[in-house]
């Protein structure tokens, strides 16, 4: 999806309105980053997690006012709440998916490609961010995954800038500790 | 480098600028040599978490979110106010509710200000005692002695000794201290003479000043009231 202000604007302005072909083209935009993140973040079921996100992104964006970034760091705003509903509706700390069971949630498509990419697997990335705090999950998830800037992150979690760029600092020391100590492959 | 340092390295990877990081974690790129373990990490995690939606489930999305989003949008009739102009409207109301606040405050206070001249007789004078016993405007014996004064100047003498004899029997003790009780026989000669020889200058007798012989009529707080 372009992200120049003028097509966004009319994306924006058309989503408002109920056109299906700007909610296809903001869902496309960044269902993959959502998923992602629900799903780094130990969602039970990230789908249902993503889908109730866009939901409620519909039912508010009415009031919604700003540029693509600020959409963005909205989305992840709604997403990273809704994360937290879904857990205490289901009354349980974020679950650590198997090694299997995570693979069947990906696409084929994308199982060939995590081949193709040889260095870290994907039980690797579980075990490395197993290593690591919530807080420093979600702020890595949301910077790495959702691609939110320091300032969006904070927002979204909640948090000061200061606490936000000491948790990444503290989650990649501790990564890098993991991979020095674990033989992980780089 | 000391045990300390390399520690606090190993802990929050303090040696590596903070351009570094955001260098590394937006776009998973290694500043340094040392970083490209991170980079890997970044890189793998972003590539085995972001993936393309299908097209049916764009489909079946969109459809959903858009049927919210225009059942949302028709319960905002055209024309009516959106939730931005709310403010402005809020703060009218408000700038409205002070002005009528200050509106009430300046009329009563006017009120106030004519009640607190009214003597026995006005239509106001209930309102004087009403505010005296809360607290608004004098209601001394001085004033009660002024009061008597505007009646005596008005040719109602007879209101004018009955209010005063009144206020002093309601004061008791206190009501003949010497100041006072020199200004109310001041005020007593004032009504013997004008009733003998007729209308004088106004003036309320001045107390503090029994024996000045301008007491009374002529002195100088012509018409005023004598509290201090």
């Amino acid at each position: 999806m372009s992200t120049t202000t003028e097509e966004f604007q009319s994306t924006l302005g058309a989503a408002k309105a109920g056109a299906e072909w700007a909610w296809a083209q903001l869902y496309r935009d960044l269902a993959g980053t959502v998923t992602g993140y629900l799903r780094a973040r130990g969602a039970a079921d990230p789908e249902d997690v993503a889908s109730e996100t866009f939901l409620q992104i519909a039912r508010n964006i009415g009031s919604f006012e700003g540029d693509h970034e600020s959409f963005r760091s909205w989305v992840f705003v709604i997403a990273h709440r809704r994360l937290l509903d879904s857990r205490r509706a289901s009354g349980r700390r974020p679950k650590t998916v198997s090694n299997d069971a995570r693979l069947t949630l990906l696409p084929d498509s994308q199982q060939v490609d995590e081949e193709a990419i040889g260095h870290i697997s994907t039980s690797d990335i579980e075990a490395l961010f197993a290593k690591l705090t919530e807080d420093q999950r979600d702020v890595l998830a949301l910077r790495i995954i959702g691609d939110l800037t320091v300032e969006q992150t904070a927002a979204a979690l909640g948090k000061g800038l200061g606490a936000v760029k000491a948790l990444q600092r503290r989650a990649l020391a501790s990564i890098k500790r993991a991979m020095a100590d674990g033989g992980v492959p780089v | 480098m000391s045990r300390i340092s390399d520690y606090r390295n190993r802990m929050t990877l303090t040696q590596f600028a903070e351009d570094e990081i955001e260098i590394l974690l937006s776009s998973g790129e290694a500043a340094d040599p040392e970083l490209a373990d991170l980079a890997s990490f970044v890189n793998a995690l972003r590539d085995q978490s972001i993936f393309e939606p299908s097209a049916a489930e764009v489909d079946r999305l969109a459809r959903g979110a858009a049927a919210v989003a225009r059942s949302k949008a028709a319960t905002i009739r055209p024309g009516s106010p959106s939730r931005s102009r709310r403010p402005p409207k809020l703060s009218l109301r408000a700038i409205s509710s002070v002005a009528m606040a200050m509106f009430v405050m300046v009329a009563v206070s006017s009120l106030g200000l004519v009640a607190n001249a009214a003597v026995p007789g006005d239509a106001l004078y209930g309102l004087d005692l009403a505010m005296e016993k809360v607290g608004i405007g004098a209601g001394s014996l001085h004033e009660r002695v002024s009061e008597a004064h505007v009646l005596a100047e008005r040719g109602d003498h007879d209101q004018a000794v009955a209010h005063l004899t009144a206020s002093i029997s309601e004061a008791g003790d206190t009501a003949m201290g010497g100041d006072f009780a020199a200004a109310v026989k001041a005020l007593a000669e004032y009504i013997e003479i004008v009733e003998v020889n007729g209308p004088q200058s106004p003036g309320t007798p001045e107390i503090g000043n029994p024996t000045n012989e301008n007491t009374g009529p002529g002195n100088n707080n012509a018409g005023g009231n004598s509290e201090t």
